[in-house]
This record gives C-alpha cells, sequence and structure tokens, in this order.
C-alpha cells in the first residue's frame, strides 16, 4: 500500500494517541509499578532495604517503620523476591510524576509475628540468587 | 578561492536527540573536515559498577533505553561466564525472545528518526504507532515497556504463560502486515528513495578499518555478526536455524535503513522458532558465592556488537567493568562517511548509523 | 618495573600487535585495569571466530605507544584510557578531557595521583536496626 493510500486511511479513522492522563492509561496486567506492604506478615529480617539497588526502602526495626522513597523506587521488584513471607506485594500503576519528594510510611502495630518454620528463619539470612 | 568556514553541530542541536559535538569545515556547501568530540554524557557508569555485582543488572539496564535488556544479557552473560553457571534452557529462550523484541522496536524507532531527520513527519509517526504493539507486549512479559529487569544470574526473573504466547502470536501477525507496508515503502516511495540513495558512502575496507559494526558494517559488505559466531554461542542461537545475517553491498544510507528493515523480517522468523522450541521447565539455576576471574562478553545489540568486560576478586565489589558500546565503534566511521557531503545532508548521514550517545559515553 | 623491563614488555608486545595485524584479525576494544602502580591494557583481537587476548602490564608513568598506525580504530579507545586512568599514550585522538581544569583527575584508578581524597559516599541508610 502507497503511502497515500496509507495516509488517507489514517485521516479518516480514530486518532493512535491516548490522551493519558485525562484518559486512563493502558497499563498491562503484571506491570510493574507500585509497591505495598502488609505489615501484619513483616518479620524484620531487612532483606527488603538491603536488596533495594537504590535505596529506596528505609527500615528501622525499633520503631517498625518502614519509609519508602516513592520517587527513588524503580519498580525492579528485587524487595519482591526477596521478602520471605510475602509482605511486599506489587501493583501495577503508573507513578504520578511531582514536585516533592513523596515519603510513605509503613508502620507495624504490636509485636512482630514469630517466622513460620525452621527453614524460613534460615532464608533471611542467606541472599537468594 | 573557496573560503573554509567551521560550522559546530552539537552538542545541542535540534536534530540531534542527544549531545555529541560535531566539528565542522565546509567550503561553500560541501564538508571538508570533520572533527567528533564525545564526553558530554558521561554518567560514570563503569566506575559505579563496581559497587555491588548484584545490583548491576539495574544499572546495566539503565546505560541505554533502548537496548536496555541487550546491555543486561550482556553483563549477566559475563558473570555467568566468569562464575561457570551455565542457566537453563527455557530461560535462554526466553532472554533471546526479549532480546529480538527490544531490536524490534529499536529499528523501528531509528526508521522513524530517519524519516523525521528528513522531514518526512508521516511515517515517523506510522512507525511509532507500530512500536506501540512491541511495548504493550513487552509490558506485558516484563512488567515494564523500556527497562525489563527479567534478566538475573543464573537466569530469568519471570516466565512466560500461554496466554502470553498467545498474545505474542497475535501481535507477530500485526507485524506481518505492518511491516509488508513499511518494506514496500522503503523500496518504492520516491521521497525516502531518492534522498537517502547514494548519500553517506563508507566502503568495505573503510569500514574494515576503521571497525563500523552492526548494520553500518554489513551495509558496506562486511560479514560481521555476532549472532553467527559458532564458536562462542550466546543466548538461545546456537539452537536456532531461522538465523542469517543480512548483508548488503552499497555502503550508503538508504542500505543501511534497508539493512535494519531486513533484519527485522528474520526476527520475526527467529521469534516465531523461538517460541515454537519453547519447553516447560525451570527457568533459573541457584548461584552461590562471588565472582572471582574476569570474561569478556559480546553480543549483537540492534545497533551492532556489545561488547563487556568483567573481573571479580571474590567480594561484593568487582574490580572493573569495561563497556564498549555499538555506538562508540561507530563514530569514527562517520568521518569518510561525511566527507564530500553537503550540509544538508548531515542530519541523515548521521541518524542513519543509529547513534545513541548514552551509550558512548556511559 | 625497571625502564629495561618496560621497554622489552613493550618490544614484545608490539610484535604481538603486528602478528595479529599480518594474520587480519580485527581490533574489537581494550580494557585497561587499575593494579595500584601499574596498569594492565588487555586488547581483544577478533580472528576468524575466535576471540584472542594481547596483555600489556607496565607501570603508569610509561609511555604506551599508539596502534593506529595499525588500527585505525583504536583511537577513541585509547583517549579513554588517558582521560579515565591518566595514562600516557602520545598522538591520542581529542576529546573532551575529563582532567583539564575540573579537578577530576584519573577517575577510574583507585589511587588517584594529586587528586583531594574523595570525601566518602553519603550512603542512604539501609537497614538501620
Amino acid at each position: 500500500m502507497s503511502m497515500l493510500t496509507n495516509s488517507l486511511r489514517n485521516l479518516f479513522s480514530k486518532p493512535a494517541t491516548r490522551r493519558y492522563p485525562a484518559v486512563e492509561a493502558d497499563i498491562q496486567r503484571d506491570c510493574r509499578g507500585r509497591i505495598e506492604y502488609d505489615m501484619s506478615k513483616c518479620i524484620w529480617c531487612m532483606m527488603c532495604s538491603r536488596r533495594c539497588p537504590v535505596f529506596a526502602i528505609e527500615s528501622d526495626k525499633s520503631a517498625q517503620t518502614h519509609k519508602v522513597f516513592r520517587m527513588r523506587c524503580i519498580a525492579c521488584a528485587a524487595c519482591v523476591e526477596a521478602c520471605p513471607t510475602d509482605a511486599i506485594t506489587m501493583r501495577a500503576h503508573y507513578q504520578e510524576p511531582g514536585y516533592a519528594p513523596i515519603v510513605d510510611t509503613y508502620k507495624q502495630e504490636g509485636t512482630p509475628p514469630k517466622p513460620a518454620k525452621k527453614e524460613k528463619a534460615e532464608a533471611p539470612c542467606e541472599p537468594k540468587a | 578561492m573557496a573560503r573554509t568556514t567551521v560550522v559546530p553541530i552539537g552538542p545541542q542541536h535540534p536534530v540531534l536527540v542527544e549531545p555529541i559535538h560535531l566539528r565542522f569545515e565546509v567550503e561553500e556547501e560541501v564538508v571538508v573536515g570533520l572533527t567528533p568530540v564525545i564526553g558530554y554524557n558521561h554518567r560514570g557508569i563503569e566506575k559505579l559498577m563496581e559497587n555491588d555485582w548484584k545490583k548491576n543488572n539495574f544499572l546495566s539496564e539503565r546505560v541505554c533505553g533502548i537496548c536496555s535488556h541487550q546491555h543486561s544479557t550482556c553483563y549477566t552473560q559475563a558473570v555467568e561466564r566468569v562464575m561457570g553457571v551455565e542457566p537453563p534452557e527455557r530461560a535462554l529462550l526466553i532472554r533471546t525472545l526479549l532480546f529480538e523484541l527490544q531490536r524490534i522496536h529499536s529499528h523501528l524507532l531509528i526508521i522513524g528518526l530517519e524519516a523525521d531527520a528528513i522531514g518526512y513527519e508521516n511515517l515517523f509517526m506510522q512507525c511509532w504507532r507500530d512500536r506501540e504493539i512491541v511495548m504493550r507486549i513487552v509490558e506485558l512479559i516484563s512488567g515494564n515497556r523500556v527497562h525489563y529487569s527479567m534478566n538475573q544470574v543464573g537466569g530469568v526473573r519471570r516466565d512466560i504463560d500461554d496466554a502470553k504466547v498467545k498474545e505474542i502470536e497475535a501481535a507477530l501477525a500485526a507485524f506481518d502486515v505492518r511491516f509488508a507496508d513499511l518494506d514496500a515503502i522503503m523500496r518504492k516511495d520516491p521521497t525516502w528513495v531518492k534522498r537517502l540513495k547514494g548519500i553517506g558512502v563508507l566502503t568495505r575496507q573503510q569500514a574494515w578499518d576503521l571497525g563500523a559494526v552492526g548494520p553500518v558494517a554489513r551495509a558496506s559488505g562486511v560479514d560481521y555478526d555476532v549472532r553467527s559466531t559458532r564458536a562462542h554461542p550466546y543466548g538461545a542461537y546456537h539452537m536456532l536455524k531461522s538465523f542469517k545475517p543480512v548483508i548488503r553491498e552499497d555502503g550508503d544510507t538508504w542500505s543501511r535503513m534497508m539493512c535494519r528493515m531486513e533484519e527485522l523480517w528474520v526476527t520475526l522468523k527467529i521469534i516465531r522458532e523461538i517460541l515454537s522450541l519453547m519447553e516447560p521447565g525451570p527457568i533459573t539455576v541457584e548461584v552461590k558465592g562471588h565472582p572471582n576471574g574476569q570474561a569478556w562478553s559480546r553480543v549483537e545489540a540492534s545497533r551492532g556488537e556489545l561488547v563487556y568486560f568483567v573481573k571479580g576478586t571474590g567480594k561484593p565489589a568487582l574490580d572493573r567493568v569495561k563497556i564498549r558500546t555499538p555506538t562508540f565503534a561507530n563514530i569514527p566511521p562517520l568521518v569518510p562517511m561525511l566527507m564530500g557531503c553537503q550540509v544538508a545532508d548531515i542530519p541523515p548521514i548521521v541518524t542513519a548509523i543509529d547513534p545513541c550517545i548514552c551509550c558512548t559515553d556511559r | 618495573m625497571t625502564d629495561d623491563a618496560v621497554k622489552a614488555a613493550i618490544a614484545k608486545w608490539r610484535g604481538e600487535i603486528e602478528g595479529m595485524k599480518k594474520a587480519g584479525a580485527r581490533f574489537v576494544v581494550l580494557a585497561a585495569v587499575d593494579h595500584l602502580d601499574d596498569l594492565e591494557v588487555i586488547y581483544l583481537f577478533h580472528h576468524e571466530g575466535a576471540l584472542k587476548e594481547v596483555k600489556l602490564t607496565v607501570p603508569y608513568e610509561a609511555e604506551i605507544p599508539s596502534i593506529t598506525d595499525l588500527y585505525p580504530s583504536a583511537g577513541f579507545v585509547e583517549r579513554e584510557m588517558v582521560d579515565l586512568f591518566g595514562a600516557k599514550v602520545p598522538g591520542a585522538a581529542p576529546f573532551l578531557e575529563l582532567t583539564e581544569g575540573s579537578g577530576i583527575v584519573a577517575p577510574l584508578r583507585k589511587k588517584r595521583p594529586g587528586a583531594a581524597p574523595a570525601p566518602a559516599p553519603a550512603t542512604p541508610k539501609q537497614g538501620v536496626s
């Protein structure tokens, strides 16, 4: 098909551009976007902050908080893979641009759960591949 | 007696996407001298990579956004060679699948940019709209449109299920139609052909001496493609029968773009063969310890041959990482290509080598 | 290394490079590795499907002759060695000179000559307990 036919066909069809952010983005399922903590499961092994390649997670064991620096996070899911109790999940989402650094603090109330089995307790000390 | 004027192009220039300084000496519209100067985009990535070898997977991807997975594969391969790790077959196939999908998006990008450099905005927009097909597929497979983060030393991080395979096949069917269109336009459209044929000629001897790589070398008749090296097979290419390097003889700008178009057809065949070869199995092997030793690793990125050198001394920190990107090797051949051309021909010729200055400067 | 040892090493290395050129090998890249007081340069060649290395180890003060008379494609990598390691290669191609006036001298060397000691990198807290 020549360029002329192509152009005429494009002239009379819908625009190919999606007007994001006025319109919702076309995000695929399993997109790596935004991490979220389920603090009831965290056993304070610190693997998430140790494995983060950009230092986007700051964990404080005595205060029982995780601070996530949203603007530093590169959505690589290294923390999701490192967590032995699946306390971190990754949700499909595109981080909106902003003017200020955004820090989300996740706090755990009460005493942390004990690591479930003996094998699970050894996993935090030995980094996975 | 003609007077020589110095025309500096860059580092900031409307036709260049990235900062590079090209100092031209011009006599009445004809270029008689050129000095390229690079280094404006230097980010010190080789020094940063000495910090922690496990986190370098993510850092090597960010050397360049267009060839991100190719950098990551080359680095992972180098570390696997140092540590003596053999990833399983399914992991190699998934890695190669993403490698070739990245080649599709990169070639469509440069064909569009070349059209933009000659003012053919219509074709530029068409190529980039077709790129959306592959961007959505890789977001489905890997989770991100640009930085796939699929590699880890020992294998890949995510698997592909049957639903995703069906969507990949649907995308390939869409590409069959789109590439047929694009191929016809690149061969017959008078704007494209008349503007690009005969300019920026690089002879075979010049391409060999100056170390050109990738489609720039193959369009001049140099048979050099890392994927054909049977001695050091990388990825899954030793299992594939449908790969053939694309060699053309003329060495001008039009040949370079046609070389990329024909590579797109070969890539479609490779992806179909990979999908037919996939068997269920593990996608990673366990890796213990730290790299101790040194190794070279080469891959055929979409722009040419990409080389990594990794040296480790048994600690989490690496001793030395050296990266040689294809555009770094393709900038010296710019000098004979641009000698004797008109000033108005500079943008199409420079864009046709597929310059990625952030790769060059790291 | 004594001057004679350096001259002998360079003569031997030059002989190997000329052997590569005679055999029709293609120069791929060179990698410079820092060994505190010595510089090891590994030249990589590609010949008939196999990769071959030519190594040269000299002190930083020694001058390494350029190989652009045999292999014009080596110009850029040699200049990079000059800029990043402070090696001496007479006649290397011009580049953006990292060294002049910026206060940054030979950034990739472990023992940086004459530079102020680099401030300790500000490591964000990782895994604080």
